[in-house]
């Protein structure tokens, strides 16, 4: 309203005076709006608004889904250069190098079928036991490829986007592994794109266990790149340097089996209740563009549509990503306050 | 007018998400900010907080932070450009690269201050250091955008 008074009163005021239509003239000396103050003001309780409605409450989950679908070409772009100079290099190889390199893959290809072939029939052999012992079949991952775009997110959280998104059945919760091991876990999908966070990430914990002897545990990450914290192992947890650390499929948020980390240092400080365990991570987080989701199979999705009518999916879907690794966490640091317990009352009985 | 904000600050977002190496990655300078510093100071008129805000919000959304952090930034800097727009545009080039090192620092604290909360990494010495880098950028920045959206005639206090 004041608006339009203002127009109307300027309007007589220029017609009065026979005033060229300058409109930054007009705008500047009529029209001022809100002041410097005001507008300070109103901006900063609005981000304030949005951050704690972001962090606290997850509900512009939307609102980030439109925006980063709205500067996917953005993105694009910025990730051209290393398409396009990757695709140069790749055309102009020698033929010399590329029969080098067919002579290595070929060979690689004859070691990888032989070892295919024994591990077909250690996986059958395996079930069968497994059938005989009444547990779990291990299921079969189910891989699709896609590569990490070379685009720069914040240096201060480790995440990465992916080439693919929902299009391509890509979903919220699902893990990324590489070659060498476990890489992260899918927070964020649009049509195009997805959002990564790797398991060096201070939010991210993934539920591990032992290769050697299935001894479980939770991995931290640090923040550094190289670098994941376990701290729950107890003092006389068995334990040696070079140790391999496997998901352990608890939580059901990652497949069991996968790599995630080699032990390489224990410091055992007796005055400590727990062990000071750092692991750097099997995955070539920094140097991997080529990697592989983990779809669920169809046998896995079934099991979970049988246990359904428990809580377990409704808790799923109700908590965020981050904090159903935290309920995960929880139900681990039980079993290991368990195990505490056992070793407790074993070295009573010595 | 509006073609060519959009236009400046479409660059500054892409030079925001380039990838660098490693080991420079933190001292990225900060393009965003001094893009939107630049327009604040010379065309008032044109870029007020409200279009810094919602390219403040765009970033978030490249970078994966909060969003709301950068734009919560983005609004303190552009409201000093605007209190002292007059006394910046009439001051020697040196003295305005001080108050970029000033608003830019500003920026970072907000940034960082937030990430505290949040309990993120907060690697202040590199922030710093992009600070004092993109003040340094301020000069070339003034003159590329003059070339860039001007033709290199309207040189600011010339």
């Amino acid at each position: 309203l004041n608006y339009l008074h203002l127009s109307f009163v300027e309007k007589k005021f220029r017609e009065s005076l026979n005033l060229s239509t300058d409109t930054n003239i007009k705008r500047r000396i009529f029209l001022r709006g809100p002041s410097i103050g005001a507008r300070l003001i109103l901006f900063i309780t609005l981000s304030l608004i949005i951050m704690v409605l972001d962090t606290r409450y997850n509900k512009l989950e939307e609102v980030r889904r439109v925006i980063s679908t709205a500067v996917y070409p953005l993105r694009a772009i910025a990730h051209a250069p290393y398409h396009f100079t990757s695709d140069v290099s790749d055309s102009l190889r020698t033929r010399k190098q590329l029969r080098i390199e067919n002579e290595n893959l070929k060979q690689r290809m004859q070691d990888a079928t032989y070892d295919l072939q024994r591990v077909h029939r250690l996986e059958t052999e395996n079930n069968r036991l497994r059938a005989l012992l009444e547990t779990a079949e291990q299921q079969q991952l189910n891989l699709q490829m896609t590569e990490i775009m070379r685009v720069s997110l914040n240096p201060n959280r480790h995440h990465v986007i992916l080439n693919q998104g929902e299009l391509s059945d890509i979903k919220k919760g699902q893990a990324v592994i590489d070659a060498q091991g476990l890489i992260g876990q899918i927070i964020r999908t649009d049509p195009m794109q997805s959002e990564v966070v790797l398991l060096t990430d201070t939010n991210h914990a993934t539920p591990v266990e032992i290769n050697r002897n299935g001894l479980r545990s939770i991995a931290y990450g640090t923040g550094e790149i190289q670098s994941l914290n376990l701290p729950y192992f107890p003092q006389n947890a068995d334990l040696i340097e070079g140790d391999i650390l496997i998901t352990s499929g608890l939580g059901g948020r990652f497949p069991a089996g996968i790599p995630v980390a080699e032990i390489i240092k224990i410091d055992r400080d007796t005055t400590k209740n727990f062990l000071t365990v750092k692991a750097i991570p099997m995955a070539a987080l920094e140097q991997s563009r080529q990697v592989a989701i983990v779809h669920e199979s169809a046998q896995r999705i079934a099991q979970r549509r049988n246990r359904s009518g428990s809580d377990g999916i409704a808790l799923a879907n109700k908590a965020n990503l981050e904090s159903a690794n935290a309920s995960d966490i929880k139900g681990i640091e039980k079993s290991l306050d368990g195990q505490l317990e056992q070793t407790d009352v074993s070295q009573d009985n010595e | 007018m509006n073609l060519k904000i959009v236009a400046s600050i479409i660059l500054a977002l892409l030079f925001s998400i380039i990838p660098l190496p490693d080991a420079i990655t933190h001292f990225r300078p900060l393009f965003l900010p001094l893009t939107c510093i630049y327009w604040a100071v010379y065309h008032s008129n044109h870029f007020g907080i409200g279009k810094a805000w919602i390219a403040g919000i765009i970033l978030d959304a490249l970078h994966g932070t909060i969003l709301g952090q950068t734009a919560l930034g983005l609004t303190f800097v552009i409201g000093g450009c605007h209190f002292y727009q007059r006394r910046f545009q009439l001051s020697p080039i040196f003295q305005q690269i001080l108050f970029v090192l000033f608003l830019c620092s500003l920026y970072q604290f907000i940034l960082i201050w937030i990430d505290s909360i949040n309990e993120r990494p907060l690697t202040v010495s590199a922030r710093a250091g992009a600070i004092f880098i993109s003040a340094l950028l301020w000069p070339p920045l003034i003159i590329i955008m003059q070339r860039l959206f001007f033709q290199g005639n309207r040189l600011p206090n010339a």
